[in-house]
């Protein structure tokens, strides 16, 4: 399989709301911050190389569907939001999905990029809840 | 389940002495999962049921405040099956667990404050505090990486690197953080 080039979308601006299931397991309390936030591990790369997928709110409203229905197939999950500039702040590109890989997903897109742990962190501590928790820890 | 070679060691008894906190982890296959409870006669006493084998933990004194909700928290980990984030990430790697526990007993103290512990998508363990105005996150991958981060906002003092076998940095960490909790006015 040729070697993928992920090249940033300019048509995805800055202010666009790039969404990501949160597991259960992903949820952790910081005193410092005083919240229940996702862990910088739910923002990361996924484990066969491939880049961290999110979805493009924008796209997901256009075709008429609630926050809420995305999780429906994902019962426990909640949904946390980044924009597009925190993450090429980050040194990311922000791209729709043009390969195909989710033909069912319209709104499936992609952040890519080397994320170190300071990139995770920078994530999850900036990321805020669409669909928060519905347990406290 | 096809059967697996399990190895298995005896257990001495162990000395806690402060942050000296040693284990030897002896491996059964034991039947069916069960509850991490304290037991004589050596003090304290850890027994569960991770898929494929079991886990004893045994210790001298008392049971240092983050042993029980941290290593049954471990444990359930090891239960996750593949997915488990909904975008493919593999099953946590047993030996991963293994290498947090040993990372734990070597730097914790009897009063540190409980860890978060989460999954990574490659099957790996991230423990992390965030409190007393310290963030710390240790990242331990299937590979036997280390790698973590500390923040500490009061000094604003913040590093990033991957650990070798010298845990003194994060033995210092842990140090402060525990120090600076106790302190901690109580709510």
């Amino acid at each position: 399989m040729p070697e993928r080039s992920y090249v940033n979308d300019p048509n995805i601006r800055n202010e666009a709301a790039l969404w990501r299931r949160i597991a259960p397991c992903h949820l952790v309390r910081d005193d410092n911050l005083g919240e229940l936030r996702p862990t910088s591990a739910a923002f990361t790369n996924s484990s066969d190389g491939s880049p961290m997928s999110i979805l493009i709110a924008d796209i997901v409203q256009d075709t008429g569907r609630d926050p809420s229905d995305l999780l429906k197939p994902f019962p426990g999950y909640s949904l946390a939001s980044i924009t597009a500039g925190l993450a090429r702040d980050q040194n990311q590109v922000v791209l729709r999905d043009t390969f195909g890989d989710d033909p069912t997903e319209p709104a499936h897109g992609y952040v890519a990029g080397h994320k170190t742990k300071a990139v995770k962190r920078a994530l999850s501590r900036n990321a805020t809840w669409i669909v928060p928790p519905k347990n406290t820890l | 389940m096809s059967a697996i070679h399990i190895p298995h060691e005896l257990i001495e008894p162990e000395t806690l002495t402060g942050r000296d906190l040693t284990q030897d982890i002896r491996f059964d296959t034991l039947g069916t999962r069960q509850t991490l409870v304290p037991s004589e006669p050596f003090g304290w006493e850890l027994r569960g049921r991770v898929p494929g084998f079991g886990l004893v933990l045994k210790g001298e004194g008392d049971l240092p405040e983050w042993v029980l909700a941290t290593v049954e928290r471990l444990c359930d980990l090891l239960w996750l099956n593949a997915d488990w984030d909904s975008y493919g990430a593999s099953p946590v790697d047993r030996l991963t667990v293994e290498l947090a526990l040993d990372l734990l007993f070597a730097i914790m103290q009897k009063t540190s404050p409980l860890p978060s512990v989460v999954p990574t998508s490659c099957g790996g363990v991230q423990l992390e505090w965030h409190t007393a105005g310290i963030d710390l996150e240790i990242e331990i991958e299937p590979a036997g990486s280390i790698d973590v981060f500390f923040c500490d906002q009061q000094t604003n003092r913040e590093w990033e690197g991957s650990l070798g076998s010298d845990y003194s940095a994060i033995t210092d960490a842990i140090n402060s953080l525990t120090e600076r909790n106790a302190r901690a006015p109580l709510e």
